[in-house]
């Protein structure tokens, strides 16, 4: 299956939400990282087929969605960024509820409702009222319905939100273990999500996709610009004014600073190896007020 | 494979060579692919004709898969509306009848009322951000506003119609088809007045805005029985044209109403102030 | 602090597009029967004019003229039979200024004031025998129209609003979420739900205002105002037995108090409603069932009992804000508020009990209101 976004924008008024994005997405995992109002969520719903592009087409195998309609949808699974669920529904109502939606049959349906909320160990609250879930379990329920439809094209809208890190890890492993002849593309502000199961990170910025690249390509990047740096605590400040500073941990009257800068910096620095957490400061971290 | 076909083709092959090479073929296997190749092939090919299975579906067909979806969203219709619309249509036919003593305006009066007091049920899944995950199922959310249309306005038809056959056969005098007329016509105007506001509004607002509307057109009412009496026997053939021009625009407006939740209008709702 | 507070608030309550498309709505409904029902101006220019020549003071003079009216009057209908009667519109307008004079004497006998002779001469005043109070008859329709106004049909436009302007007080804030931030905060509880009162009693305020003004425009504008000066009593259609003695505009002014009050004591208790519920559309229909509740009670003729002499006890929101109950029943209150009898009310009380009930009704919602805001739990 290939999933082709060509040249596709969106805008809302005079906004431009996305801006002539283009890439082609294979079986595997995609990570989409960008800072808050980048468009994620609008490609994701467009991805979804909730919006329509203001120009520019989504295909799968050559047809556009704008076609295939109700046989995109077919493949699809979507997990919003925000899912208002009906307070008085149970889970098991739920996901009764939206595998009708997806037109499965209720024999398959059901042993397939049993089976998701199990792995998304939710299978002794499905007679609970969604009303009464917490943050965490209405998260979980939301990728249960995702999973529902067997989809080939998993759309998860920072799917971990709200989930502790043993539920972020088991979230992780279910999407490697799924991955193989789907496309799953999810977008979150924790790294670490996807830093060691994307197969190729998406980078969008202001709108446009600035990078597709794997993780580690991007890394390499960014080797040799990666710095931790001692220093006495009250010139922080000065340092963050010289570069981009990421974590800063302080002991005492000194603090240790994790920075990114093309060169070494003056002082007691050691080169580090880098994250993808540092490509995230790379790319839309406030720049310095004076380059070295 | 013959003497003859290879004295055509190899005419220069010996016998014993003849039936050499044809053990070797017959005891010969062609490479079977690994099962995950085959099954990564059959799931290719499915996925293909899927995507290329174009057929429309038949009429009979649509009307089915609504119907299944009107069955699925009426067990996820809350008790309380049934309870409330019930109770409501049954409170007002009686205090009506009490203070007027007129079946034709009881009816007139409460004829919209389940249907607008169902909008809320209606529009929830747009009011509660549902309605994006309804949006990208194989059933979207236009489909499924559409069966809960189809189930508030069925539920409205069946109550004043029931109710409009048991003042037919209670009060001597009144025929089925006057009374049947009295409902019909503010049931399809005021369908069109709330589908119109319900596409500005949200749900729960556009419901008491135009149960308060219509509730004030009563109240004004009361004070013109001329006038109640010029709408309740109205000639059939007015009474029916205005109907089917009221039944038009609700029909209009419930297109349009559905295309603000199909994604093909931009889905703009999205950035709407819900 | 306060004052910011509750600026806020009424923005909150007014930035809600809904109650100017309903005020919109009612408006031109109100428009739309006013013009239906207004005779043409030559008609009311007749009306003018007969009231103007024939009304005022009853004389001995204006006694006769009223006889033959009548007389003239019953003859020409005597003459129609079945016949639909036909009658110049003078003559029509000067009937029903006759007919006024009819019905203020009611059948009692009269005299004229010998110690009092009129300015013309041998035209000397007419007076009741029995009473000796004089008969005054004037132009009736418009401030009638404008008092009435809100007993007809006027409380309903000005109930609706302000259930649609409160009902999602407290219960948006709910669906939204915003009430852990408003309640985890210094002044969310305490002071916040004073500014929420205090606010939606200025919404429910300007209600009964806006609606008075455009009764007050339309006929002011359509037939003039004149008549506001006169006392009240002169209104003798409706107000003939009146016990109230002040002026016309006195009345109307107390009318729309009374009626704004009426109208918070329904904005609190929709307050309270929104504040026990997280779907607007709860409050809004159980205020509005219980506005309507006492015309059910009546109307379905329930057998009496402790529950429907409670209902019709407690649920007296129609009433107040129709505030039909102002004549001879103004309490202490009112009379501490307004003075002595020197500025023309009746210190008649004859059944202070409904005002004591509207004290009770705005009471009552807003101290349970405060308590349960204080005491309230986000789930």
């Amino acid at each position: 299956m290939k999933l082709v976004i060509d040249h596709v924008s969106r805008s809302y008024k005079r906004h431009l939400a996305i801006d002539d994005v283009s890439c082609e997405l294979t079986p595997g995992i995609y990570g989409l990282i960008g800072p808050n109002g980048a468009g994620k969520t609008t490609l994701m719903r467009m991805l979804a087929d909730v919006l329509r592009p203001s120009s520019g087409q989504i295909t799968v195998n050559g047809t556009s969605t704008a076609v295939l309609g109700e046989r995109y949808r077919d493949l699809l699974g979507y997990l919003p960024q925000e899912v208002g669920f009906y307070s008085y529904f149970t889970g098991e109502r739920f996901m009764r509820y939206i595998a009708s939606l997806k037109g499965l049959p209720g024999r398959e349906s059901e042993a397939r409702i049993t089976a998701l909320l199990r792995l998304v160990q939710l299978e002794d609250q499905r007679h609970r009222k969604i009303g009464h879930y917490s943050g965490g379990m209405k998260r979980r329920l939301g990728i249960a319905q995702a999973l529902l439809n067997d989809p080939k094209l998993l759309i998860l809208d920072e799917p971990t939100a709200g989930l502790d890190p043993k539920e972020r890890i088991r979230l992780r492993n279910l999407l490697s273990d799924i991955s193989g002849e789907r496309i799953v593309i999810l977008s979150t502000h924790i790294i670490t999500d996807i830093e060691f199961i994307a197969k190729e990170v998406l980078i969008l910025k202001d709108g446009r996709l600035v990078r597709q690249d794997p993780p580690e390509q991007i890394l390499h990047e960014l080797e040799g610009k990666v710095w931790s740096v001692q220093i006495p605590a009250h010139r922080l400040h000065e340092l963050e004014k010289q570069y981009m500073v990421g974590n800063i941990q302080r002991r005492g009257d000194e603090a240790l600073a994790r920075i990114i800068a093309d060169r070494r910096p003056e002082g007691e620095a050691t080169a580090l190896e880098p994250r993808l957490e540092d490509i995230y400061l790379y790319y839309f971290g406030d720049q310095p007020e004076r380059d070295e | 494979m013959t003497r003859k076909t290879l004295n055509d083709d190899l005419p220069d092959v010996s016998e014993e060579e003849l039936k050499r090479l044809e053990k070797l073929l017959n005891n010969w296997q062609p490479p079977y692919p690994a099962s995950s190749d085959v099954d990564r092939t059959i799931a290719a090919a499915r996925l293909e004709l899927q995507l290329q299975n174009d057929t429309k579906p038949a009429p009979g067909l649509w009307i089915a898969r609504l119907l299944r979806l009107t069955a699925t969203e009426l067990s996820g219709f809350n008790t309380w509306y049934w309870v409330m619309s019930l109770f409501l249509y049954i409170l007002g036919l009686a205090v009506l009848l009490q203070f007027q003593g007129e079946p034709r305006f009881a009816l007139f009066a409460l004829a919209p009322v389940p249907f607008l007091v169902g909008l809320s049920e209606v529009l929830r899944s747009r009011d509660t951000g549902m309605l994006e995950l309804e949006m990208s199922c194989r059933y979207n959310g236009a489909s499924v506003m559409l069966a809960k249309l189809c189930i508030t306005a069925g539920y409205t038809i069946l109550l004043n119609a029931c109710a409009a056959t048991w003042f037919a056969s209670s009060y001597a005098g009144l025929g089925l088809g006057t009374l049947m007329q009295a409902w019909l016509l503010p049931f399809t105007l005021m369908t069109a007045l709330a589908l119109a506001v319900v596409m500005r509004l949200r749900g729960s607002n556009a419901v008491v805005l135009t149960l308060s509307i219509w509730g004030s057109c009563c109240v004004l009412l009361l004070f013109n029985p001329g006038i109640i009496e010029q709408l309740t026997s109205l000639p059939y053939s007015t009474g029916l044209l205005a109907a089917t021009l009221g039944t038009g625009l609700a029909l209009f407006l419930g297109y349009r109403l559905l295309q603000q939740t199909n994604t093909g209008k931009g889905g703009d709702w999205l950035e709407a102030g819900y | 602090m306060m004052n910011q507070l509750i600026q806020l608030e009424l923005y909150k309550i007014f930035s809600q597009k809904v109650i100017y498309i309903a005020a919109a709505v009612f408006a031109a409904l109100y428009i739309s029967q006013f013009y239906s029902s207004l005779p043409s101006a030559e008609q009311r220019a007749l009306d003018k004019a007969a009231y103007t020549t024939y009304g005022g003071v009853l004389t001995e003079d204006k006694l006769a003229w009223v006889e033959a009216q009548y007389e003239a009057y019953e003859q020409a209908r005597l003459a129609a039979g079945d016949q639909r009667l036909h009658l110049e519109e003078s003559f029509r307008a000067e009937h029903r200024v006759a007919m006024d004079f009819k019905s203020a004497l009611q059948g009692r006998a009269t005299k004229p004031l010998d110690e009092h002779p009129s300015s013309e001469s041998g035209n000397r005043i007419v007076v009741i025998a029995s009473t000796g109070e004089q008969v005054v008859v004037i132009q009736q329709e418009v401030w009638l129209r404008i008092l009435i106004f809100i007993q007809e049909v006027g409380y309903f436009f000005v109930a609706a609003l302000v259930i649609l302007g409160l009902a999602g007080s407290y219960s948006r804030e709910t669906s939204a979420g915003m009430d852990q931030l408003l309640y985890s905060s210094r002044h969310g509880r305490g002071k916040g739900t004073v500014a929420k009162l205090l606010a939606g009693a200025a919404y429910c305020a300007t209600i009964p205002l806006f609606f008075g003004g455009l009764v007050v425009s339309l006929y002011g504008v359509h037939y003039g105002l004149h008549g506001w000066d006169a006392p009240l009593i002169h209104y003798t259609r409706l107000f003939g037995q009146t016990t109230f003695t002040g002026t016309a505009l006195h009345y109307y002014g107390l009318q729309v108090l009374l009626s704004a009050i009426g109208c918070i004591a329904l904005g609190w208790l929709t307050m309270l409603l929104s504040a026990w519920s997280r779907n607007v559309l709860v409050p809004a229909m159980i205020a509005g069932l219980l506005f309507i509740l006492p015309v059910i009670v009546l109307f379905l003729s329930l057998p009496e009992s402790p529950v429907t002499w409670g209902v019709m006890l407690l649920f007296r929101y129609m009433e107040f804000i129709q505030a039909n109950y102002i004549e001879g029943q103004i309490p202490e209150l009112f009379f501490l508020l307004w003075g002595s009898l020197d500025r023309g009310i009746s210190a008649g009380r004859a059944d202070p009990m409904i005002m004591y009930q509207l004290l009770l009704s705005l009471m009552i919602p807003a101290i349970l209101l405060y308590w349960s805001i204080r005491r309230k739990q986000v789930r």
